[in-house]
Order: C-alpha cells, then structure tokens, then sequence
C-alpha cells in the first residue's frame, strides 16, 4: 500500500515522515518518534490517554490519522516544560498530588492546557466538564481538579503560556 | 441480546408459511447469501455478507430449521462467525391469522462476542431489527409466488 | 487496534472530492471529523478501499448568518458551535446541544455535517436539525440539491446522502417574532449517547399563542423522529404547562421503541414523554 510523506512541527521541531494512511498519530508518535509519554489507553476513543495538541486543541491521538495531522503543529507532553521548567499545569499535578500512576497524568495535563486556552477562570464544575474524556483509574478525580484550579490561579499571575 | 419484533406480510397463514420454510426462498432474502449448502435435514451452511450502511460483516456459520409446526411456528438458530465476533441465537417464528393478512413475530435470544459485543451494542438490536425488516420485505414480495418442486424466476 | 488498508487523498475543493468519489464508486467513503468512522475501521466493522479526507476543504468551514437563515458548514465541528456566540445568540440550544456531546476531544474534532450524515440513532444533532427545520444541501455528481430535515433521516445509520455525495452545508431559518429553543438530553453514563434527547422549537403569534411548534426525539428509535401528535395538540393554543404536559404524553405515539441492557423500551418510551415535556417547557420559557 502506497505511503504518504508528512511534515508535522512536533513540540516546536519539523519532522518529516513516510507513513501508510492508516497510521494513527498515536503510533507515529510513539513509534516513530519515541514519543512515549502519549499513552494507550482504551484504543477506543474513551478514555483520553492519548489527548495531544494538536492545531491548539486538545484532540485523541488514537483516533486521528497521521495523514490528517499532515501539516500541522503537534504538541505532545514532552513539548510542555520548558528549560527544565515544569509547566504551571505540571507543577500543579505535582504539588497537589494529581497523579498516583500517572497513565492518565499526560492527557489530563493536555485536556487542562485546552481547557485554560478556553477558560483560564473556571469554576470547579466547568474542569469536571472539561476532563469529562479522561479516565482515571487511581485518584478519584479529586486531586486533579485541585491541580488544575492550582494551575489556573498560577497561570492568572505569571505571564502567558507559551504555545 | 434479546430480540423481539413482528411483521405484517399479504397473503394467507398456509402460503407464507411455506415460503418462510422454502430453502429457496430463504436463501434469496438472506441478505448477501453468498452460499446456503443442505449439510443435513433443515440445516445449513451459509456465508452471508449482511450489514447496516457502511458496517458490513461477512457471517459464516448454520442456520437450521426445527419444530416445524406448519402453518404455526418453527424455530431458527444461527450459529458462527464474523469478522467482529462470534454469534450464536435461536429465534422463534411465529405466524398468526390477521385478516387476510399474516402477522409474522419472532422472539430470539442471542449472545454475540468479540470487539462488536463490547463497542458496538448500542447499534446491534436496532441492526438486527433492520435486516429482518429487510428479510421479510423480501420474503413478503415471494408469498404466493413460489410452484413447490418446480422453477421460478430468480430473486 | 490498526484499521485494514486503504487509499487516501485528501481534495481541497468540493468539486474535486465529488469526482474522487465518483471514480471510486461503492469503494469510497467520505472522511471529516473521523469521530464515527475510524473507531469503526478500527475494530474492522466498516473497511473502505478509499478514504476521501474532506477536513482540508475550506468552503466546508464556517457559520454565517445571512437573510434570515443561519448557515453551517458541513465541517464546523462541535467546538465551533459550542463556541459561536453569534450562533448561541440565535439559537441557544445549539451551544446547549454542544457541550453535551461527548467530551471536548470529541467537540474538537467532530463535525456538525459528519454527525448528520453518519445518523446515528443517538446522535444529538438529527433531533435539533428536525426541530429547527434545517435543510442539507448536497453536492454531487449531477450538481447541487437539497434535502429538508424531515427526509433526511431515512433509517438506523442510514441518511439521504448518497454515495457520491458530499453534504455541503445546513441551511435553518431563523423564526420571526418570539421563538424559543431547548434541548434536554439523558445521557448514557458510560458512553454519552443519547438514551432520549428532545429538541424544541416553539414559536409565538403576536395573539401570545402558539403559531408554530416543532419537537424532535434522538435515541429513543432507530432513527430521530418527530413528535407530531404533541406538535399538533400545541399549535394555536395558548402555552400552559398542564397542555405542555397532556400533549407530552402524545410523544412517540407510534414509535419503535429501541431497548437494550441499559434502557428497556418501555423505559425510553417513559423517558420520551418526561423530556418532551422538559424541552418544550424550556423552550415555551424562552419564548417568553
Ligand atoms: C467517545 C465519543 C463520544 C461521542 N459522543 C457523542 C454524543 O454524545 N453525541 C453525538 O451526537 N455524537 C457523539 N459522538 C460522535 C461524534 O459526534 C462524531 O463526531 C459524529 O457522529 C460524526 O462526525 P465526524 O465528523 O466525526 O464524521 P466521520 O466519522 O468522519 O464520518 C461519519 C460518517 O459520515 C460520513 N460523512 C461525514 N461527513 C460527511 C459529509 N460532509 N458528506 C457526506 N458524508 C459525510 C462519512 O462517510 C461516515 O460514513 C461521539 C464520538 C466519540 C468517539
Ligand atoms: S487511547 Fe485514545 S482515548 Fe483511550
Ligand atoms: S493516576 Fe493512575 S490512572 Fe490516573
């Protein structure tokens, strides 16, 4: 079957690649560029550990092709810190004890970056909405919506996010 | 899953009730019969290629008739695979007089495995529903047309 | 989970998608939002030869608003309408709908005209284009043509769109005078589908009274279905919630009930009457 080549800018760097369509960018990303800190969860679109930026908005990755991807900016959890620096949202995690195995963490941290870009004030209930396609199997969600509202608060003081 | 549901068809009790027992007739409905092979008395081996718009599966497996009541009620089991699974339901048909008309109802159980039983569930009893809808529309249109033990036009 | 193998192309005009999937026949399927196909070619229930990707198509963007009708793009995702405030303004039940679809990865990628197409039975958007009287305009080999709401929807999964065909846009009047629109939705807790979703439209006259009322069921059928019966019990009658309530209980009157482990038929249809009172009472209160 014939392959396409793509170029996608994955956390600010261009990579270029020869894929088959049927290639989910969950796979490209992990496979091809080693990127594993998108996990698999469910391969069923249900339950968000795959969740990259991908365009600004948070999307899952197991259920894009690369080849629609093609072109695009691509940010991963990799691509969050910045010089060694946790991003407010990881520090949030961090400080409020939002992950116990952490498989769900990158794509809860994602779905809050998209969720912060939308709404950087929301209310306890509109981060429950927001992170309603992210399971977790370990927190009870309680941590979490500490961390995000942590984050929240942080990112109101400190200057813009970088993108 | 559970499946229940009816059909009203033309003609009288006797005649549909022949062309629901008809292999023949049976093996022109069946949607996407690729094959219906006589493996013993009332059963046979199928390969259907049946589907809901663009979900298609290619079901390979028995069908058998059994408890023939004629002109009342017989009972039909399917068994095989899919490509998303495996299936097995027994069904029973049942005709009543309404008018010069026929009410057809069936009732069946079944268990389906496999990646379709786990995601797919929500859309089988209405998918199921709509290819006897279809099957008996089909069959509908044969009531009365078949010459038992002599040549007809094809579907 | 890896999907079976296929070609791809991905046109940038309409015309060019129309002629793909001309060439290639029964073997093409149209790919937008990919939220209802790609689980599917995932677990290999539907496998395409040929996939015509329309997400690169800018003319399938957008919401406008022009001489009394909204107009929405085939490819405004869920995002979109949740997120247009203009359209909110309009049509609040859009942004309502919106946000009770799926989750926001969903809403981002997921498409208006998509979801319309694909007509699954527990879908949200089939109720909301019936109630507010929505056309598709289609765009195919022969040209142009369009499909009013009511005969769109033709059975489970299964819409006016033929093979061939790329649904281009939804065109809804926007009603004179006060109108009101809601949309209430049980959701299934697990998957959030609809169980019943109810849209409604209602519409007064400058006499206070109903004029014009229209209430659409999602999730209950094998397809969404008007509510006809209540629609008529309405019309030309002075709104109150005990007419609201009599005429709720004509709701699904002569529908085929879906039932499954989750809801039992009876169950739905219950649910049908409670919701159809809920959205009509929202909207009779927005029109207010
Ligand atoms: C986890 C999850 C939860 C969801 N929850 C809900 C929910 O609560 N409510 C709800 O309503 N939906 C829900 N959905 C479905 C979602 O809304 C889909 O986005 C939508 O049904 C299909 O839109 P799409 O753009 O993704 O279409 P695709 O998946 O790309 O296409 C679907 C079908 O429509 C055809 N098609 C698409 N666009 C066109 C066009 N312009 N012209 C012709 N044919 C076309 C395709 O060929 C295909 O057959 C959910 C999906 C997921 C994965
Ligand atoms: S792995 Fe993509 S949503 Fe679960
Ligand atoms: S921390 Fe373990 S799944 Fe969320």
């Amino acid at each position: 079957m014939a392959t396409h080549p793509i170029t996608l800018t994955v956390n600010g760097s261009q990579r270029q690649g020869q894929v088959e369509p049927r290639r989910l960018l969950v796979h490209y990303l992990r496979d091809e560029l080693g990127l594993t800190g998108t996990h698999i969860g469910c391969e069923t679109s249900q339950c968000g550990a795959c969740t990259v930026i991908l365009n600004g908005q948070a999307v899952k990755s197991c259920t894009v092709f690369a080849v629609q991807a093609d072109g695009g900016q691509v940010m991963t959890i990799e691509g969050l810190a910045q010089d060694g620096q946790l991003h407010p949202i990881q520090e949030g995690f961090w400080e409020e004890h939002g992950l116990q195995c952490g498989f769900c963490t990158p794509g809860m941290i994602l779905s809050t970056y998209d969720l912060l870009l939308k709404n950087p004030d929301p209310s306890e209930q509109e981060i429950r909405h927001a992170l309603h396609g992210n399971l977790c199997r370990c927190t009870g969600y309680q941590h979490i919506v500490k961390s995000v509202q942590y984050a929240a608060n942080k990112m109101k003081g400190a200057p813009a996010v970088a993108d | 899953m559970k499946i229940d549901g009816s059909y009203t068809m033309n003609g009288p009790r006797e005649q549909v009730y022949e062309t629901l027992s008809d292999p023949q007739a049976l093996r022109g409905c069946l949607p996407g019969c690729e094959r219906f092979e006589e493996i013993g008395e009332g059963r046979w081996e199928t390969t259907l290629k049946a589907g809901v718009a663009g979900i298609r599966g290619e079901f390979t497996g028995t069908v058998t008739l059994a408890d023939q009541k004629p002109p009342e009620s017989y009972t039909l089991s399917v068994e095989g695979n899919f490509k998303g699974g495996f299936v097995k339901g027994v069904g029973n048909i049942s005709l009543e007089e309404n008018g010069d008309k026929t009410t057809v109802k069936y009732s069946g159980d079944g268990q389906v495995s496999g990646p379709l039983a786990s995601v797919g569930q929500r859309l089988m009893t209405p998918g199921v529903k709509m290819v006897a809808n279809q099957f008996f529309r089909c069959l509908e249109g044969k009531v009365g047309s078949q010459a038992p033990a002599s040549a007809e036009r094809g579907a | 989970m890896i999907p079976g193998e296929f070609e791809y192309y991905a046109p940038t005009s309409v015309q060019e998608a129309v002629s793909l999937l001309q060439q290639h026949g029964e073997d093409a399927k149209v790919l937008a939002g990919g939220h209802s196909l790609i689980p599917l070619l995932k677990l290999r229930l539907a496998s395409p030869p040929v996939l015509v990707d329309i997400g690169r198509i800018q003319e399938l963007k957008g919401i406008r608003r022009q001489n009394g009708a909204v107009t929405i793009g085939a490819l405004a995702t869920h995002a979109d309408i949740e997120f247009s405030e203009d359209l909110r303004g309009v049509f609040p039940l859009m942004h309502d709908t919106a946000t009770v679809i799926g989750d926001p990865m969903v809403r981002n990628l997921g498409t208006f005209g998509g979801a319309l197409a694909h007509a699954d039975p527990a879908g949200d958007w089939p109720a909301v284009a019936l109630a507010l009287n929505a056309t598709m305009r289609l765009t195919g080999p022969n040209g142009e043509r369009t499909v009013a709401a009511d005969d769109f929807f033709v059975d489970l999964l299964t819409s006016a769109v033929e093979p061939g065909e790329v649904l281009t846009a939804v065109e809804i009047p926007v009603p004179q005078g006060k109108y009101g629109t809601s949309y209430q939705k049980f959701s299934h807790p697990a998957s959030g589908y609809a169980v019943v979703g109810v849209a409604a439209l209602v519409q007064m006259g400058a006499d206070g009274a109903c004029q014009d009322c229209r209430v659409a069921i999602t999730g209950a059928g094998p397809k969404a279905t008007r509510a006809t019966a209540t629609e008529d019990a309405l019309k030309g009658q002075q709104l109150t919630e005990e007419l609201i309530a009599q005429a709720a209980e004509q709701a699904g009157n002569g529908m085929d009930f879906l039932g499954d482990i989750f809801a039992s038929e009876s169950y739905r249809a219950h649910l049908v009457k409670v919701f159809t009172k809920r959205a009509l009472l929202g909207a009779m209160q927005a029109a207010q």
